[in-house]
């Protein structure tokens, strides 16, 4: 999977939107993925992904980001990862993603925040 | 319908167990019955129209015959020289009416001083060898129940106003609720196509720079609905999250929309 930034979200239109802001804003590439399947598939040919950006809740009956953070993890995946949600901070899926104890943001994020988040990820990693 | 009840239960069976030995006073309770059945077609006429004017009437009716039937026997027991209790239909009756009088003060407090007046009237208009016979103590006892009735009667008002007052804050709590819910529903569906917009004029911005006062003033405006959707997030800690699903499309927010506006 060449690319820097891995953005998994079930709204289609920030699928394709976010991956070109951040080629535009930062250079680098940039997967957007709408579910955990789709993330097994790519992850098995291997991967050079930095930073993971997840929305928590993917639809009804599908595997949520917090699923997919925790698959990551499994995988020994050892990039930056943060937590994109259209839910507010007590919901559910938001409590528990906070104890994870990851970043999370909430929908609608200003774009230089975002954008620096991923630097920040890309950068630490580089360095590390 | 509590006291028509016990009027036309209990008034065949006194009149058939006194109707050998003292059948004036079984006449009293056949008039009683009678009475009491008038009472109940009345209510059976009106049923429909649920009238508390009438209701009320009625039950006001229904103690003032109960009690000029407990006044009527009274004198028959004296006369009959029997050993009897003074005065303890007025204590049944003021009991009977503090548990179960319609919630309008004036009708239970009409009953209850009609059965606080009546016996020491009576009393008062008996000759003296009657009055020796029963005892002044009897008046003042029955005073006394009635008077304790009385502040059942008031307790069980005010209880039943608590209640009603909790009763309609649960309502409207739950009114609130689900407004809360909506508005986090509207929320919910609002973020990705709020963050879909503002990406969106960030990318405009790097393609094409001389748009730049014109996306300036979308994003200024984004500014004032990302502030508006977050203040519409601070029903969120008042949600409990285990009793809702928030809407998941357009579709699912329209039905709750109408299940909370239903069309007329």
């Amino acid at each position: 999977m060449p690319a820097d930034v891995l953005y998994i979200d079930d709204c289609q239109e920030l699928r394709e939107i976010i991956p070109e802001l951040i080629r535009y804003n930062l250079n680098r590439t940039c997967l957007s993925l709408s579910g955990l399947s789709q993330i097994k598939e790519k992850f098995s040919s291997g991967h050079s992904c930095k930073v993971v950006i997840l929305d928590i809740d993917l639809g009804p009956g599908q595997p949520s980001g917090i699923d997919i953070f925790q698959w990551l993890q499994s995988q020994g995946f050892k990039g930056k990862m943060f937590f994109l949600t259209g839910h507010g901070m007590s919901h559910p899926f938001s409590q528990e993603a906070k104890k994870l104890g990851i970043q999370i943001f909430e929908k609608p994020l200003h774009s230089k925040i975002l954008l620096e988040s991923v630097r920040q990820g890309l950068d630490l990693n580089v360095a590390g | 319908m509590f006291q028509i009840f016990l009027l036309i239960t209990f008034s065949p069976l006194i009149a058939l167990v006194l109707w050998k030995s003292i059948p004036q006073i079984s006449y009293v309770y056949i008039v009683t019955l009678f009475i009491g059945l008038v009472h109940l077609w009345i209510l059976w006429l009106f049923r429909s129209h649920k009238l508390m004017a009438l209701s009320s009437l009625i039950y006001s009716l229904n103690v003032v015959v109960a009690g000029i039937g407990v006044w009527i026997n009274q004198n028959t027991w004296i006369d009959s020289q029997l050993s009897f209790q003074p005065f303890t239909g007025f204590k049944l009756f003021a009991i009977v009416v503090a548990f179960q009088a319609p919630p309008l003060r004036k009708v239970g407090w009409f009953c209850l001083i009609f059965l606080l007046l009546t016996p020491g009237l009576q009393y008062f208009l008996w000759p003296d060898w009657k009055r020796n016979l029963v005892g002044v103590q009897e008046t003042w006892t029955t005073f006394l129940v009635v008077t304790f009735a009385g502040i059942l009667y008031e307790q069980r008002l005010q209880f039943q106003k608590i209640s009603e007052r909790r009763f309609r804050l649960e309502a409207s709590e739950k009114e609130l609720k689900k407004y809360a819910h909506l508005l986090l529903g509207a929320r919910h569906l609002l973020n990705s196509p709020l963050q879909v917009i503002h990406s969106t004029t960030e990318l405009i911005l790097i393609k094409h720079p001389e748009t730049k006062p014109l996306v300036d003033r979308m994003q200024n405006s984004f500014i004032s609905i990302a502030a508006i959707n977050h203040h519409l997030a601070i029903s969120e800690s008042r949600i409990q999250w285990k009793e809702v699903q928030l809407p998941n499309n357009l579709e699912e927010l329209k039905s709750e929309v109408d299940s909370i506006f239903p069309k007329l």
